[in-house]
């Protein structure tokens, strides 16, 4: 590998030196087709035929100092759509081809003192929700077991055009999609955590975040900043013996005023050096964007259990058996009628994978779900390595019994199955050809053709 | 269920079976580790070959410092350094105490056998027999891959750490192996705690450039077995990293980066194990459970509504290009809504699973996912709006917190309907 010497004023104004630096530069590209047909609701085929091209630059160690304690990533990403049809576009105004987009691009500089910075487009993904924001992260790591987060910034806004590849997908629902003007204007981010930092059998985070407008006219009158989100949120992991670990996170909407996350996980590994156990339970209240009426509406909790057993028969086989089942209790409406039924949805899971010679597998997931529909899944994967895994071939089995509960025609069975053939150049290149062909008793069979193509240099 | 008890039997046979093919010979003097709760990594300290008899309980109740075989740890700064005595020159060490040339009734026995088990030397003929080292057949060599690790141990050995701290107390072992000698993770981290020492995983782990650890050995794939955070990168990890990453995500930003998280997230890409051959056809049954975990990766209204209205399976009377009318109508799957959807509860609706309310508050992010509000506004709203009127509120929804936090944090959704916006209760 060889270090690349890149003059660049941004960089040594950074760095507050005027030498030029030595940098470790990483290109990454990845190139993703895809072709497939759906089918709409009248009968007409959609074809689609997409393009999505990645394009990644990392600088690192732009100190350097061999810490690599300060570089550069981005990511940019350009889509298009070949099946868009002029149809389409005048059907939906504001729908776009050929999108230029930016996934994130940041600087970071870690372990300045006791401090951590990063400046520029980013994703920051805790229990409040995924957020993605042009600002800063500031990180403070106390002497104490303790730091400390703050961020601010912008919010990343694109999603309210219907585009299912747009530059966020973590916009909050109940934007009103591109009919709802207010909810395009930029929103704001500000947050802050505080997190044990450093403790080996222990993590603990608390946090704060607020998505809100610029101040604006208010119904209230005067003016007023509208808040789209904003959330207390923690979470807990304890190591509490070596045969058993507890995790417990949650979530608090401060504009719903309700509980929106609570999660707790049990897990016991290695019982008898070959048996794990895991007991998690899941509640979960929607909200959406304080500025959507969806949020005045009655919406009940969801509380899911869920248990797992897996048998590690040694490093190269183990087998698993898990069983869930969710409860929801349907409230009294807005006509104070009570209609608390406890509704129950359960399913239970199995499957197993053994890995065979060196880089042989072959593995089998098997599920069944009932309570607003039932859904039977069995699938069947594996696949082989030759030419000292050079090529890699594989291939999935997938039959699918289903039967919506609201929906009386949507029943019926689906096989598919999908085979592909990947190539890979040491780290460099990996080419991939995937070809998917579906067949069930509503639609004609389908075709999802794949392609990719992904390459990583150094200079 | 037949099918799947019948999958689950050959899948466990074929678990067991490839458990009895991979059992290899071992050492009858390696002492099995006792009181470890799990063991070093395979990947970290590749599979070795020491086909020895070893008494290291012998050697150290004799009161013989480790240092007297291992004298290079001492000044090792590098994993790659050989600290065990290997081959002839390794032997070097063991000739401090055995005389090679006195045999096995010695004390200490020094025969070749003495170590090499079940080894009988064929001498060379034109060497004498006290030439240990004149033979036709070699006895098995000692393989010890390098271990995937760096470590120096003149830093340890600097900072006064015995060599029982990290490889435990060797009173009771014989052969010393990675299972009963080597330590854990969970041992390094009793002291790399960020305080007393750095806790940064390129302190020890390999790291590529970037900063990130490299993953990939000959020996295999190095990721979390479980021991941290709840990290076990198992079968169940698509499910559960969601927990261990938004309580950390500079954990796992050590081995990611973060178009590895994007690369699902985004939803440019079916990711065929989380939605398999078909999912399209199949996905409104998943939806229509309200799985919590769907929002991870999609949310309606800027992910389904794209392609809803483009399959014309969204209300396109709800959009600014509307016009085409309720296509799904015409659907051979018949109306997406049954019958009874939309009727009131007044005038004889059933609250049932087939009315709108009731499916609305158990998954009303389905709604979002082919409606906008407007939809709602169509019948709920009052005021100045031109709904019917019906109240949409939950029952004491005036009194309540929500209606006070909503109200005072976003009070455009209540000018929706309310102008001017009242106060709660």
């Amino acid at each position: 590998m060889n270090r690349l010497v890149l003059p660049s004023t941004l960089f040594t104004a950074l760095l507050g030196t005027s030498a030029a630096q030595a940098v470790d530069v990483h290109i990454t590209s990845e190139t993703i087709g895809q072709g497939y047909e759906l089918i709409r609701s009248n009968g007409d085929v959609l074809r689609r035929s997409r393009l999505h091209q990645y394009l990644g630059l990392n600088l690192y160690d732009l100190a350097d100092n061999g810490e690599n304690n300060v570089f550069v990533v981005s990511q940019f990403r350009f889509d298009t759509d070949f099946g868009i049809t002029d149809a389409d576009t005048a059907a939906i105004p504001n729908l776009q081809n050929n999108q230029f987009s930016l996934q994130y691009l940041y600087v970071e500089a870690r372990d300045l003192g006791w401090v951590d910075l990063r400046v520029g487009r980013q994703l920051v993904a805790d229990d409040a929700d995924y957020t993605m924001f042009d600002g800063a992260l500031v990180t403070v790591h106390f002497p104490v077991y303790l730091g400390f987060d703050v961020l601010a910034g912008t919010e990343v806004k694109n999603a309210g055009y219907l585009e299912s590849i747009s530059t966020t997908q973590f916009e909050l629902d109940g934007d009103g999609g591109y009919d709802d003007q207010t909810d395009e204007k930029t929103g704001i981010v500000i947050g802050a955590s505080v997190y044990s930092d450093g403790l080996r059998d222990h993590h603990a985070k608390i946090g704060w975040r607020r998505i809100m407008t610029t101040p604006q006219t208010s119904p209230l009158g005067g003016e007023q900043s509208f808040v789209d989100m904003e959330k207390l949120f923690g979470s807990y992991h304890v190591r509490a013996h070596p045969k058993l670990h507890l995790a417990l996170s949650g979530a608090y909407d401060l504009v719903s005023s309700v509980i929106s996350d609570g999660r707790f996980v049990v897990r016991v590994p290695d019982l008898a050096d070959h048996v794990d156990l895991e007991l998690a339970y899941w509640f979960f209240t929607p909200t959406f964007e304080g500025s959507s009426i969806f949020n005045i509406f009655q919406t009940a909790p969801l509380n899911d259990v869920d248990f797992r057993v897996r048998y590690r028969v040694d490093e190269r086989a183990s087998a698993y058996l898990g069983a869930y089942t969710r409860f929801f209790r349907q409230g009294p409406d807005g006509n104070d009628l009570e209609t608390d039924d406890l509704i129950t949805d359960w399913g239970i899971r199995g499957g197993g994978k053994v890995l065979l010679g060196d880089t042989g597998r072959i593995g089998l997931d098997a599920f069944f779900q009932t309570g607003y529909g039932d859904i039977t899944t069995l699938d069947l994967y594996g696949g082989y390595g030759f030419l000292d895994d050079t090529f890699d071939l594989s291939g999935r089995l997938t039959t699918v019994l289903f039967d919506d509960d609201v929906r009386d025609l949507l029943e019926g069975t689906s096989v598919g199955a999908e085979i592909a053939l990947s190539y890979r150049i040491r780290d460099v290149a990996k080419f991939i050809l995937r070809n998917e062909i579906n067949s069930n008793d509503i639609e004609k069979v389908q075709y999802r053709v794949y392609g990719l193509v992904d390459l990583s240099f150094w200079l | 269920m037949k099918i799947l008890i019948r999958a689950l039997a050959i899948v466990s046979l074929l678990a067991l079976g490839a458990q009895w093919a991979i059992a290899g010979q071992e050492n009858p003097w390696a002492t099995p580790p006792v009181g470890r709760d799990y063991l070093p990594s395979k990947v970290i300290f590749p599979e070795q070959t020491i086909p020895l008899r070893f008494f290291h309980d012998k050697h150290l109740a004799q009161e013989i410092d480790c240092a007297t075989c291992h004298e290079k740890a001492l000044d090792s700064v590098s994993s790659s350094d050989q600290l065990v005595p290997v081959g002839a020159p390794g032997e070097d060490a063991c000739q401090t105490c055995h005389d090679f040339s006195t045999g096995a009734q010695a004390d200490p026995p020094s025969a070749c056998e003495t170590c090499h088990a079940n080894y009988a030397p064929v001498w060379k003929d034109d060497r004498k027999k006290d030439d240990f080292r004149a033979v036709n057949n070699p006895p098995a060599a000692m393989i010890l891959p390098q271990g995937h690790i760096k470590m120096n141990h003149k830093l340890h050995v600097d900072k006064g750490i015995a060599c029982a701290t990290c490889h435990g107390d060797l009173k009771n072992v014989q052969v010393a192996t990675v299972a009963n000698a080597m330590p854990v993770m969970m041992t390094c981290m009793e002291c790399h705690d960020g305080k007393q020492a750095s806790d940064n995983c390129r302190t020890c782990h390999i790291a590529d450039p970037s900063g990130r650890l490299v993953q990939k050995f000959d020996s295999g794939v190095l990721k979390p077995a479980g021991h941290f955070r709840n990290d076990a990168h198992d079968d169940a990890w698509l499910a559960n990293h969601a927990m261990t990453a938004q309580n950390d995500d500079r954990y796992c930003s050590n081995c990611h980066e973060q178009k590895y998280c994007l690369d699902c997230h985004n939803g440019v890409v079916k990711p065929f194990k989380v939605h398999p051959n078909n999912f399209v056809l199949t996905h409104p049954v998943h939806a229509r459970r309200s799985e919590p975990s769907c929002s991870g990766c999609h949310r309606a209204q800027n992910f389904c509504l794209d392609c809803h209205k483009r399959s014309g399976v969204a209300s396109a009377t709800d959009f600014k290009g509307g016009g085409e009318g309720r296509a799904w109508e015409t659907s051979k799957l018949g109306k997406f809504h049954p019958d009874g959807w939309v009727g009131t509860i007044q005038n004889g609706g059933s609250r049932g699973p087939s009315h709108h309310a009731f499916q609305a508050q158990r998954n009303i992010r389905a709604c979002a996912a082919c409606h906008t509000e407007k939809t709602c506004l169509t019948c709920h709203a009052s005021g100045t709006m031109a709904g019917v009127g019906i109240n949409p509120h939950p029952p004491s929804f005036g009194s309540s917190a929500k209606c006070k936090s909503l109200r005072a944090t976003n009070p455009q959704m209540c000018a929706q309907c309310h102008l001017p916006v009242p106060a709660c209760n």
